[in-house]
């Protein structure tokens, strides 16, 4: 939830060098320096394609698939156009895209429930109640379609700066905030269609007679 | 506040609590495996080797495919357009060029050269048949072989060479063989 007129970060800045040289071993075939990029880099592409797909097993596949691609165009790879991490995410954006279209005629178990959750949870403790709010706002997103689920993604999610993820998404930095502004309004809107489904379907408390 | 306010500042919550969630979560080691174990069969010598073989033998092939339509190209067709690089630097030449046989000054007869009597070596000369000439320098010797008096035998002091046309017919086979009179 920030903005992209944010002053550059030292750390930031060094991280950005050491990517580069760290790219530029990993073209001359050294193995430390493709381990290196893969500790550093690899949660960040994982969490994103987790999200955007809402599977653990095909985020791992999507992880593998963008290292792999990067293996083999370490030597494409240019600085001057976008940081790795922009980089990263726009390949594992076209990767989750791809999957997501050659998956598109499979349904998925965990898409078979509804958005209205057992109200059992609703009475629980707080961590539950926490957790099945986590729940609801994952198929929601999951339910968001694509271009706006990946703005959401990146920018509330993943703090990715506007002008990031416009790179990443290619697309303007205005694109971007025009389509965050309209995906966290179908958001809320999905979330409280969810909250309204949930209290018709909660049964009625019944007193036993005795 | 109002309805939709109270909607987005949940919303914000609740997207910050996932964003914690998520943060945690990390692939497990069997993707980091598979990867590095890709990246040493990728970089495996043994496999660049190889690799770097089967680059040359098709190069090779592909030469050796090159050279063979060339040669046949040209004994189908003499007449053929050379790369405009090997003909000049700069702008490009298109232009056909025909490769002729050797045509150094010192071969070339004059135009008005009399002929001796043609001398059959090969096939029967037919009458409507191309044929074609081709220019050879052999040495004297060679004109008694084919029943064509020499100087030597009328006591001159001749050059040990002598250039003759070689009749030749479509099939490749020589049909005749014909000297000038200026080289007797």
């Amino acid at each position: 939830m920030q903005d992209a007129a944010s002053s550059p970060d030292p750390d930031t800045i060094e991280s950005k060098v050491g990517d580069i040289d760290l790219m530029r071993r990993t073209a001359a075939g050294d193995r430390d320096a493709f381990a290196t990029l893969y500790q550093t880099h690899h949660a960040t592409v994982y969490r994103f394609a987790r999200l955007m797909t809402g599977s653990t097993t095909i985020a791992e596949d999507i992880v593998q698939e963008v290292f792999l691609a990067l293996m083999r165009d370490a030597s494409r790879y240019d600085p001057s156009r976008a940081s790795l991490t922009t980089y990263l995410y726009g390949s594992a954006r076209h990767h989750t895209r791809r999957r997501l279209l050659r998956d598109r005629l499979l349904v998925r178990l965990e898409d078979q429930a509804d958005l209205c959750l057992p109200t059992a949870s609703a009475t629980a403790a707080e961590d539950l109640i926490r957790e099945r709010d986590v729940q609801h706002l994952r198929r929601a997103i999951m339910r968001l379609p694509a271009r706006y689920r990946e703005v959401i993604v990146l920018c509330d999610l993943q703090d990715v700066s506007y002008a990031d993820a416009a790179q990443a998404l290619g697309c303007a930095i205005g694109t971007v905030r025009s389509r965050l502004h309209r995906a966290r309004h179908l958001l809320a809107e999905k979330l409280q269609r969810g909250l309204a489904c949930m209290e018709t379907t909660r049964r009625p408390t019944v007193r036993c007679e005795v | 506040m109002k309805h939709s306010e109270r909607n987005q500042e949940r919303l914000t919550q609740s997207l910050q609590m996932l964003a914690e969630i998520e943060s945690a979560s990390k692939t497990s080691p069997r993707v980091e495996t598979v990867v590095m174990a890709r990246w040493d069969a990728d970089h495996d010598p043994s496999r660049l080797t190889r690799s770097r073989n089967r680059r040359v033998i098709r190069m090779a092939t592909l030469a050796a495919g090159i050279t063979i339509v060339g040669a046949l190209v040209w004994e189908r067709n003499p007449e053929v357009r050379l790369p405009s690089t090997l003909l000049r630097q700069g702008k490009p030449d298109t232009t056909p060029v025909r490769l002729k046989p050797d045509t150094t000054p010192t071969v070339r007869l004059k135009p008005d050269a009399t002929y001796t009597t043609v001398a059959v070596v090969g096939g029967p000369l037919m009458a409507d048949e191309p044929i074609r000439v081709v220019r050879m320098r052999v040495a004297r010797s060679v004109l008694g072989e084919l029943g064509i008096p020499s100087p030597t035998q009328r006591g001159a002091a001749p050059p040990e060479t002598v250039d003759i046309d070689v009749l030749v017919g479509e099939d490749g086979v020589a049909r005749a063989v014909r000297v000038p009179i200026s080289e007797l």
